[in-house]
C-alpha cells in the first residue's frame, strides 16, 4: 500500500434501511491534501466522514485509511476528528479535558501548546459549561489535535463561530495542517471551503457530482460575473462563447463569462440606459449553486468536472 | 506489553478521576445520590423509635441506606451518564479516539463503587457518632466492601437502560425502574413485612441478593447460601451485559451525534 495515499474509498455503498446514503462512490486523497465536501444536507457527507473515522462499515466495496481498516487502532492514533456534538462534560475543565484526552495517545502535543493553538488562553480553569459556543468549539478543536494527527477530521468546526472567531479558526486549521497533514473538512460555509480547501468534493444524492480545485469550479461557470438592471433580451448573449450561463430575472440580468470587456461592451450598446452595472470575479458560490441546479443536475454530466 | 500496561493503567487512571469529579461537580447527582441514602437513614435509621429492636433497626437501616446509594449510583451515575453522553455525542468523540472503548465504562464503573464506598463511609461515621451502633470496625468496614461491591449489577442494570432506552428517556425508564426495585427489594419495607405474595417476587429482584449478602454479615440474613445470591447477581450482570451489547452494536450501525 502506498503510504502517500491517506485515504483510498473504492465503489463504496452506504444505506439506511431503506435511504441510500453513498452509492458507488469512489475517491482517493493522498498526504497534503485538504478535501472539503460540500453538498446540501442529507448528501452523504456525513455518512462518508463515519466511514472514514470507523464509525459506521460499508455495506459495499472498500475503505482504507492509511492502508489500514477505519477504527483499526493505528488509524484512530493517526487522525484527530472534531465531531458534530451537542456537548462534553460540562463540569470539567478546559485544562481537564484536554489532560484527559492526552492519556490517549502516545505522543500528545503539550497541553499549553493546545491551548495556545486553539485561542484558548485565560480560559484554561473555566468549565466547559460557562464557555461560549464558539469557545466550546474551539475546545472540540483542540481535542481533535491532541494526539498531533495526520489526518485531521472536522465536520462543520465554525458552527458556533462569530466573523471574527470563525477566520481565526481557519489561520488555525491551516497553520496546523500545513502541507503535511491531510484534511477532510465537511462544511457548508462556501467562504470556508475557498479558505481551507484545495479540493473541493460536491455531493448530491450520495455521489460526488464534482471534484476539484476551487479555481476550476469558479471557471466551470466562468471567471466573472457581470450583473446589471436591464430589459435587453438574453438571445443577444447567447451566441457568445464567452458567456457561461446567463439569469434574467425581472430586470436584473446576470452573464457569467470567461471574458468580461467584449460582453459589457455589448450590453452598454444595447441599453446604454441599463442600472447597477456590477463586474466582479465568480464566486465558489455561483459555481456551487450552478452544479446543483435541477437542470444541471439532470444532465448528469458532472461526474468528472 | 509492559508499555501498553502502563498505558492502558494511565488512561484508566486518567478517565476513572474524571468520572469522579465530573459527578462531584454536578449538583443534581451529587445531591440525588449523596443525599438521598443518607437522609433514609437520618429519618428511618436515627428518628423513628423502632422500639424493642431499635439495635438490630440500627444495622438495619446502616444496610439498608448503603444499599440505596449503591442502587442509585449505579442506575442514575451509570446508566444515566451514559445515555446522556451517547445523546451529546461524547461517546462517539471516544470511540474514535484511540483509548479502548471499554474502560470508557471500567471508569463508570469504578467511579460509581467510589460513590457507594463514600455513601457507605457518611452512613456509617452517622450510625458511630450519634447512635450506639452495635458493629465493630471489620464487620463496618466489610458492610462499605459487601455493599459497594453490590452496585455492580446495578451498573450493568444501569447501562442496559441507557442503551436501550432513547438518550432522553433513559432517566425516566431508570426512575421507573428504581422506585420499585427498592420497594419490592426488602430494605425500605424489611422482608417479613411484606405480604407473602410480594414476597415471592422480592426472591427474584437484585436488590434481594445483594442486600443479603450484606445481611450476612450481621446475622439477619434469610439463610440462603451465599453462592445463591452471588449467582443470581452474575445471572443480572450477564443478561444486562448481554442486551447492552445488543444494543451498542445497534448503536454503532447509526450513530447518535
Amino acid at each position: 500500500m502506498n503510504e502517500e495515499i491517506v485515504v483510498e474509498a473504492t465503489n463504496v455503498a452506504k444505506s439506511y434501511k431503506e435511504v441510500t446514503a453513498l452509492k458507488d462512490f469512489s475517491l482517493r486523497v493522498s498526504r497534503g491534501q485538504r478535501c472539503v465536501l460540500l453538498g446540501p444536507n442529507g448528501a452523504g457527507k456525513s455518512t462518508f466522514l463515519n466511514l472514514v473515522l470507523g464509525v459506521l462499515r460499508v455495506d459495499r466495496g472498500s475503505i482504507a485509511i492509511f492502508g489500514e481498516t477505519p477504527g483499526h487502532l493505528s488509524v484512530r492514533r493517526r487522525t484527530g476528528a472534531m465531531l458534530q456534538i451537542s456537548g462534553i462534560p460540562s463540569t470539567l475543565t478546559v485544562r481537564e479535558h484536554l489532560r484527559l484526552f492526552r492519556t490517549y495517545y502516545q505522543d500528545p502535543v503539550p497541553t499549553d501548546e493546545l491551548i495556545r493553538i486553539a485561542r484558548l488562553e485565560g480560559l484554561d480553569r473555566r468549565t466547559f459549561g460557562s464557555l461560549s459556543g464558539g469557545q466550546q468549539q474551539r475546545l472540540n478543536f483542540a481535542l481533535a489535535l491532541c494526539g498531533n494527527p495526520q489526518l485531521v477530521v472536522l465536520d462543520e468546526p465554525s458552527t458556533s463561530h462569530d466573523v471574527e472567531a470563525r477566520m481565526a479558526l481557519w489561520d488555525e486549521v491551516d497553520q496546523f495542517t500545513g502541507t503535511e497533514r491531510t484534511l477532510l473538512l465537511a462544511t457548508h460555509n462556501l467562504q470556508e471551503a475557498e479558505r481551507l480547501g484545495d479540493r473541493i468534493l460536491i455531493f448530491h444524492d450520495g455521489q460526488v457530482i464534482a471534484d476539484a480545485s476551487p479555481e476550476k469550479l469558479r471557471s466551470l461557470i466562468g471567471t466573472t460575473e457581470i450583473s446589471a438592471q436591464t430589459n435587453v433580451s438574453v438571445e443577444a448573449f447567447e451566441r457568445y462563447k464567452q458567456v457561461k450561463r446567463i439569469e434574467h430575472v425581472d430586470s436584473h440580468l446576470r452573464l457569467y463569462v470567461t471574458e468580461a470587456e467584449p460582453v459589457v461592451s455589448l450590453l452598454l450598446q444595447l441599453d446604454p440606459d441599463l442600472k447597477n452595472l456590477a463586474v466582479k470575479p465568480a464566486s465558489l458560490q455561483d459555481a456551487y449553486l450552478h452544479l446543483l441546479s435541477p437542470a444541471r443536475i439532470n444532465e448528469h454530466t458532472l461526474a468528472n468536472v | 506489553m509492559f508499555e501498553q500496561l502502563s498505558h492502558f493503567c494511565r488512561v484508566l487512571l486518567a478517565e476513572s478521576y474524571t468520572e469522579f469529579l465530573k459527578c462531584l461537580r454536578t449538583p443534581a447527582f451529587a445531591t440525588a445520590i449523596l443525599g438521598f441514602p443518607v437522609i433514609i437513614y437520618l429519618f428511618c435509621g436515627l428518628v423513628i423509635d423502632w422500639g424493642e429492636t431499635i439495635e438490630r433497626s440500627h444495622q438495619f437501616w446502616i444496610i439498608a441506606a448503603s444499599s440505596i446509594g449503591a442502587i442509585g449510583t449505579g442506575m442514575f451515575g451509570f446508566g444515566v451518564y451514559v445515555a446522556n453522553e451517547r445523546g451529546q455525542g461524547w461517546l462517539l468523540l471516544k470511540r474514535v479516539s484511540p483509548m479502548p472503548i471499554f474502560v470508557y465504562f471500567l471508569a463508570k464503573a469504578l467511579m460509581a463503587v467510589a460513590f457507594s464506598v463514600l455513601i457507605g463511609c457518611i452512613i456509617l461515621a452517622i450510625g458511630h457518632a450519634f447512635v450506639s451502633v452495635q458493629l465493630s470496625l471489620v464487620q463496618s468496614a466489610l458492610i462499605v466492601v459487601v455493599v459497594s461491591l453490590s452496585t455492580i449489577p446495578y451498573c450493568m442494570i444501569g447501562l442496559l437502560c441507557g442503551f436501550m432506552a432513547g438518550p432522553n428517556t433513559a432517566h425516566a425508564v431508570v426512575n421507573i425502574l428504581y422506585l420499585p426495585l427498592l420497594l419490592l427489594g426488602g430494605i425500605v419495607i424489611p422482608f417479613d413485612v411484606l405480604p407473602q405474595f410480594v414476597q415471592s417476587i422480592t426472591f427474584f429482584t437484585p436488590v434481594f441478593h445483594s442486600s443479603q449478602l450484606a445481611f450476612k454479615l450481621i446475622d439477619t440474613s434469610l439463610g440462603y447460601p451465599t453462592i445463591l445470591h452471588l449467582l443470581a447477581l452474575s445471572a443480572y450482570s450477564i443478561v444486562c451485559v448481554s442486551l447492552a451489547g445488543f444494543f451498542y452494536t445497534r448503536e454503532k450501525a447509526r450513530p447518535f451525534g
